[in-house]
């Protein structure tokens, strides 16, 4: 496989045709990100799409020897940001068009169990529940929490992506989990471990 | 505490991973890349005309320079235009405006005059525009 390196260096010698290769290759990972923060796979889908063309715009700005997926999930995460100020900018009824999928559930996959249809319900307002409250947390710990926890992301590429330090990092991951420790609490059955 | 909560919520990000994109990968990179496409062709010539900005700008630019054009044709104007003309010419544009009017001024042989004659006409030419 061509590396991200040869396939921006194609493309700025003017094989546009092969920015493709690296919307094939990321896309995924770019649709991910962005459906974590808005959990709607239209807004998500939209949001990733500006995040590539705006990669493209500014290619010839970008330091060949960072990570392409870094700096592209950079971009993405900005675009989410700038979503959610437009939104918050607009009247609330308007607002209510863009809500969460699923009868605003969540971003997250069923749990794969065999318990009762009591059991499925509460795992069910469990995860809407996460969900949300990972929405309310302060912008830079809900991007920290999300590509970290939800995305998977080393700690450092977090710190990458969000153009700050490993420390700082770590700081915004300890304080949203704390916040969502508090919040998770009432909705936990068997309470939350100690 | 946090480290078991932490624990507890690994375990559980586990097993309810992130939903996952629909499968639309060719139609989603053929978006991307109409787009990139569009981005990479020259702009069109006049495209900023385009903008409802820069169209009012243009249209009132056109109205003020039409309203000087209308506005500075008024006979003050005309008068100082004249003034602008040659000698020569200036002499013959009078000279007929003149004769028009029955007001025939006669040219002067000797030159010493000559200076005379033209304050006359210079009088007459005011007399004539401030009646007018």
């Amino acid at each position: 496989m061509t590396s991200d390196a040869e396939v921006i260096e194609a493309v700025l010698r003017g094989d546009i045709d092969r920015y493709a290769e690296l919307v094939n290759r990321y896309q995924r990972a770019a649709w991910t990100v962005a459906y974590s923060f808005v959990g709607n796979a239209e807004d998500a889908k939209e949001l990733s799409q500006n995040g590539f063309v705006k990669a493209y715009q500014h290619l010839r700005g970008f330091r060949r020897d960072a990570s392409f997926s870094t700096w592209l999930y950079r971009i993405v995460v900005n675009e989410c940001k700038d979503f959610f100020k437009r939104k918050a900018r607009r009247p609330a009824a308007v607002s209510l068009a863009a809500e969460p999928d699923d009868e605003g559930a969540v971003a997250f996959e069923p749990a794969d169990t065999n318990g009762s249809p009591h059991d499925a319900l509460a795992d069910r307002e469990l995860a809407r529940q996460l969900h949300q409250a990972i929405q309310r947390l302060p912008r830079r710990q809900q991007t920290a929490f999300t590509l970290h926890h939800l995305q998977g992301m080393p700690v450092e590429e977090v710190a990458g992506v969000m153009d700050c330090r490993i420390g700082t990092v770590k700081t915004h991951l300890f304080r949203a989990c704390e916040q969502l420790r508090v919040r998770l609490t009432p909705y936990l059955r068997e309470g939350i471990p100690s | 505490m946090i480290t078991d909560f932490l624990a507890w919520l690994r375990g559980w990000l586990g097993r309810h991973p992130l939903k996952t994109p629909p499968p639309e990968s060719a139609s989603y990179t053929a978006e991307v890349m109409a787009r990139v496409r569009a981005l990479s062709k020259p702009a069109p010539a006049f495209r900023w005309l385009a903008q409802p900005r820069w169209v009012l700008a243009v249209g009132t630019v056109a109205a003020a320079w039409a309203l000087l054009v209308t506005v500075g044709r008024s006979p003050q104007r005309l008068a100082e235009s004249v003034g602008e003309l040659d000698d020569e010419a200036w002499l013959e544009e009078t000279l007929a405006l003149l004769h028009e009017a029955g007001e025939d001024v006669e040219m002067p042989v000797e030159d010493d005059a000559a200076d005379q004659w033209l304050l006359d006409l210079d009088t007459l030419d005011d007399e004539d525009l401030a009646s007018s």
